[in-house]
């Protein structure tokens, strides 16, 4: 019987433990790091990694130069997601070298500030949807 | 005393196995999956109905709803396969269900498998079963079919529904599409011109700018320098590709209106047909 | 012999209304079980089954429960529902804190700071000496989040014992130190609009200034010996605009910079001052 006991105080002393764990754990140390600014990385280079033949690295490479020296202390200029830059390597990729950059001349005649009515709005990005079809 | 003692086990027996059904038994979960369903917790509902429907897989009503689910959590073609596996027969199910299978059988782009199960049912009546077969020429993009469909089948005492899918056919019919060659060579002529015709004015203009911009840098670049001027010819390939983009962009543009126009009439269509059943 | 089977037949229907009442609780433990095993959709649905056919007095309990298993995922704006549902019902003062700091964490979560100090100002913690200090923790962390130092400062000595001094003092040094207003974005706005490139380098980011000047200069350069060579209108014509982008270009970014350096650093503080109060 005495033990029937012991046993029975030892399951409810161990529920209670977790009851009182569960209670304190995480709701508030979610906050710990509630202020702590998101960084988003971003990875230009795999156009250059990935290159198959001599022209995709030079695209790639102008793409990946771009990105990082120029387009980086520019303004968010650009309406789009996918950005112009990003789009015309993505239409290079599908579409070929030449219609790609066709394709890509045409995108920058389309970004402009009125664009907003013909296009959907990716809330991610907060920037118009455009992506190479 | 026995008989005392066996009495008592048996009210014992009752209880507790009525007790322990209680949450879980076909009435209750049917009321949960319903709560679950109405509150628009699809991936949750469509649990609880599988189980409903495991206990009574007779139940039409709920076979429905857990296929309504599956389409509302955009797993048609699970909702599709489960309706294989619950509905041996699919002729004369009730309109619900029937509508459930055919809306799947739809969003998979299985068309003769929903136009098979609509010749099946002699629970339609004549609206239900001319709505259908609208639906399915529309989902396929077949207007002028769907169109002449209607013609030859408008009824006395139309429903509403019906009506309006109707006038949605002959709306788009009488619609003015845009000319992809066409835009392509107004842009050819005068830069922009078929982005305008295609109702982009300002993609237009701007092209214009820039088309407009770059030729006349690179002109005075070869006037100052002639043939060797190094600004005339930068310039003057920035503006060529400017032009040929224009001109390629204006085809696309025109291709895409039309099927912009198209899909803004399909999503009205379909949101009929949605409701209709 | 009569009494005594009526005895028996009362107890036992008595038992069997406790085995009804005991297969909600089951079904709550269950629920419990998936939760801490981080089955939360699980957890989620089995609570409001619970929720569904339980007593209304569970209500209030089982709906924070809920709430949790969004809280959980990172769901703040689905869980501060249920919260809010939560602490419109609960009678108990207990619970209803508890429902209401969870929706404030929510809020805080979602940067809505006012709302928070709102609700957390309507709750009553007198019950418990460790409520009012997680209620003060809380009333502090929003007032960081706006910016309001002095008043956090207030608020997180609340958070704390009486005898706990150090870490009041600890906690002032920390709000009072200057790197909660630095790098400013202002001052790196403005250098960067006098010399491109400085207020990069100010706010610590010695690529992007290094970026920046070379950009603006590069530009300056190339329009100077367009105007001379090709005189000045081409020059404003083709090569100015590019001038100019890159240069507010610059002086944005510069104060881009240097207000995520502020975050960062105030995120910082933020975390010691988080550790100070929470681990006792």
């Amino acid at each position: 019987m005495r033990k029937v006991k012991t046993i029975g105080i030892v399951i409810s002393f161990i529920s209670f433990a977790t009851f009182l764990g569960a209670q304190d754990r995480s709701y508030l140390s979610s906050l710990e790091n509630t202020f702590t600014p998101q960084m988003h990385e971003h990875h230009y280079s795999h156009y250059v990694k990935d290159a198959k033949n001599p022209l995709d690295f030079i695209f790639g490479a102008l793409y990946l130069s771009y990105k990082t020296f120029i387009s980086s202390q520019d303004m968010e200029s650009c309406v789009f997601h996918p950005s112009c830059s990003t789009y015309a390597i993505e239409s290079i990729q599908k579409k070929g070298y030449i219609l790609g950059v066709i394709n890509a001349f045409d995108r920058l005649t389309r970004c402009h500030p009125f664009a907003g009515p013909n296009y959907p709005y990716d809330e991610k990005s907060q920037r118009l949807y455009d992506p190479v079809d | 005393m026995i008989r005392w003692i066996k009495f008592f086990c048996l009210i014992l027996l009752l209880d507790v196995s009525g007790s322990s059904q209680g949450l879980f038994s076909y009435e209750n979960s049917l009321q949960f999956a319903d709560y679950l369903f109405e509150s628009g917790q699809f991936s949750l509902a469509s649990e609880e109905y599988e189980r409903v429907v495991f206990l009574n897989p007779h139940d039409s009503a709920s076979i429905g709803r857990l296929l309504e689910s599956y389409r509302m959590q955009n797993r048609s073609e699970l909702g599709l396969k489960r309706a294989g596996q619950l509905i041996g027969d699919r002729d004369d199910l009730p309109v619900k269900l029937f509508s459930q299978i055919y809306y799947l059988e739809m969003e998979n782009k299985r068309f003769e498998e929903a136009e098979q199960l609509v010749k099946l049912q002699s629970n339609l009546d004549d609206t239900q079963k001319n709505l259908a077969h609208l639906g399915l020429a529309i989902s396929q993009n077949k207007w002028n079919d769907a169109r002449s469909y209607y013609l030859n089948h408008q009824m006395a005492e139309e429903s509403p529904y019906y009506t309006s899918l109707g006038n949605i056919i002959q709306e788009y019919s009488s619609k003015r599409k845009k000319s992809p060659l066409l835009a392509a060579t107004l842009s050819t002529i005068i830069p922009g011109a078929g982005k305008a015709y295609t109702g982009r004015w300002a993609d237009g203009a701007i092209a214009l700018v820039f088309i407009g911009s770059n030729a006349w840098q690179s002109y005075r670049g070869f006037e100052k320098d002639g043939i060797k001027s190094v600004r005339g010819w930068v310039f003057g390939a920035i503006g060529f590709g400017f032009w040929v983009g224009n001109i390629y962009g204006s085809y696309q543009t025109a291709r895409q209106h039309n099927q912009s126009v198209m899909q803004k009439y399909h999503d009205k269509a379909s949101d009929i047909i949605y409701y209709a059943f | 012999m009569t009494r005594l089977r009526i005895l028996y037949i009362t107890l036992f229907s008595l038992f069997a209304l406790w085995a009804n009442g005991q297969s909600v609780d089951s079904l709550i433990a269950y629920a419990d079980e998936q939760f801490t095993a981080g089955q939360f959709n699980l957890a989620a649905k089995e609570y409001q089954r619970a929720l569904f056919f339980g007593p209304s007095e569970s209500v209030g309990a089982l709906t924070v429960k809920t709430g949790d298993c969004f809280l959980e995922q990172k769901m703040f704006s689905e869980a501060e529902k249920y919260y809010h549902f939560a602490s419109n019902i609960i009678q108990d003062d207990s619970l209803r804190f508890e429902a209401l700091s969870k929706k404030s964490v929510c809020l805080i979560h979602q940067h809505s700071y006012q709302q928070a100090i709102l609700d957390l100002f309507n709750v009553n913690t007198e019950f418990s000496a460790r409520a009012t200090n997680q209620k003060e923790f809380l009333l502090g962390t929003c007032f960081f989040g706006m910016g309001d130092f002095k008043e956090a400062e207030t608020h997180f000595h609340l958070a704390l014992e009486e005898g706990e001094i150090a870490k009041k003092e600890t906690i002032k040094t920390l709000l009072q130190s200057k790197k909660l207003m630095k790098p400013d974005p202002q001052t790196a706005y403005w250098m960067s609009i006098i010399i491109p490139g400085s207020g990069q380098i100010y706010s610590g980011d010695f690529k992007s200034g290094i970026n920046s000047a070379a950009l603006y200069f590069g530009f300056m350069a190339l329009l100077l010996n367009m105007t001379f060579t090709s005189g000045w209108v081409d020059a404003i014509f083709t090569v100015a605009p590019w001038w100019q982008r890159y240069y507010t270009g610059g002086y944005t970014n510069a104060k881009k910079i240097a207000f995520a350096k502020r975050e960062a650093n105030r995120a910082n503080i933020y975390r010691q001052i988080f550790h100070l109060i929470n681990e006792r």
